[in-house]
């Protein structure tokens, strides 16, 4: 009976825990205007005329080709190339690198999201959902 | 409880199997609270891990659920469903597995009720399969760190006692086949 006291305890110590983090992990996160990301902690809207016709094939862990056929950015053109690496951090904090040399875009996705991928890698670890901030 | 050894192996498969194909399971639902909660994930892997933890405590072998998570890992490697882990896949299946085999032996010593120790060996070898997520993919720091953690250890324990709960009902099974 004591055991289960002590288990019930600590299952709601977490939950508190848990609850506490949940609030400052929401108030913490920087809000980017509609269409638009985070970069260096300043939200940027990237317009039409930023996005371009993007094709090319993906492959992912499995050795599976994927086509890509749709409209993006190329990350450099956002952030310039004067940088070593580039964290690109998604919704669920997610995140991969990139340095300037990579060919990485952000391809606009059918709910309006970002979604980065990267051109010329044997998987897909930097296959990044839902964008939403760049850091470098 | 005294199972015969093909029993043991064959029940071991299928919980092995079932760990596996379950988180693609609840994947959807998953994912829905986790986007919510903005963490990458901690939900899915409670869920499997419960398979391992329900063999465990049924075959009461020493290293069961390490040896069951090894399989695992060899067939995910198979299957290519290593996910983001890559190579490194293996230790995230292995690594939970020990938790489980240690918590089993060293709770199973403290007099709990099993329901009790499922629920440790659950939630804490979800934690330790998120530290592992972390340390190889995530690198997640700070406040969302506690809260995935926070989560996996929740969810963990949840499935723990939905375990409990099953491995109530499959006791008549196994008693049935001595």
């Amino acid at each position: 009976m004591k055991s289960k006291k002590i288990l019930a305890l600590v299952l709601g110590l977490i939950v508190l825990v848990a609850a506490v983090c949940a609030v400052m992990h929401f108030s913490s996160q920087p809000k980017a205007e509609d269409g638009g990301i985070i970069i260096n902690g300043e939200s940027v809207t990237i317009s039409e005329s930023d996005l371009i016709d993007v094709k090319g094939t993906t492959v992912n862990g499995k050795g599976e080709e994927k086509q890509i056929d749709g409209k993006g950015v190329l990350i450099t053109d956002l952030i310039g190339k004067d940088f070593e690496t580039a964290k690109v951090t998604a919704s669920d904090e997610y995140s991969a690198e990139i340095t300037a040399e990579d060919e990485a875009y952000l391809m606009v996705q059918e709910d309006g999201s970002y979604r980065m991928i990267v051109f010329g890698d044997s998987n897909s670890k930097r296959d990044v959902k839902n964008v939403e901030k760049i850091d470098y | 409880m005294k199972i015969s050894k093909l029993q043991c192996l064959v029940f071991m498969a299928l919980c092995c199997s079932m760990g596996i194909f379950a988180k693609k399971l609840i994947a959807p639902v998953a994912n829905m609270i986790t986007d919510f909660l903005r963490i990458p994930g901690g939900i899915g892997t409670g869920f499997s891990l419960m398979f391992l933890v329900i063999a465990a405590v049924f075959v009461r072998k020493p290293s069961a659920a390490a040896l069951m998570g090894a399989v695992q890992s060899v067939i995910a490697v198979f299957l290519g469903t290593v996910g983001s882990m890559g190579a490194l896949a293996p230790i995230g299946y292995i690594i939970p597995g020990i938790v489980i085999d240690t918590v089993i032996f060293v709770f199973g010593k403290m007099k709990l009720s099993r329901t009790e120790i499922m629920i440790i060996a659950n939630s804490l070898g979800a934690a330790s399969a998120s530290v592992t997520a972390n340390f190889i993919v995530f690198g997640l720091r700070g406040v969302v760190l506690v809260l995935y953690l926070c989560v996996s250890l929740l969810f963990g324990a949840l499935f723990g006692f939905l375990g409990s709960v099953i491995a109530k009902r499959l006791e008549p099974v196994f008693r049935k086949g001595n």
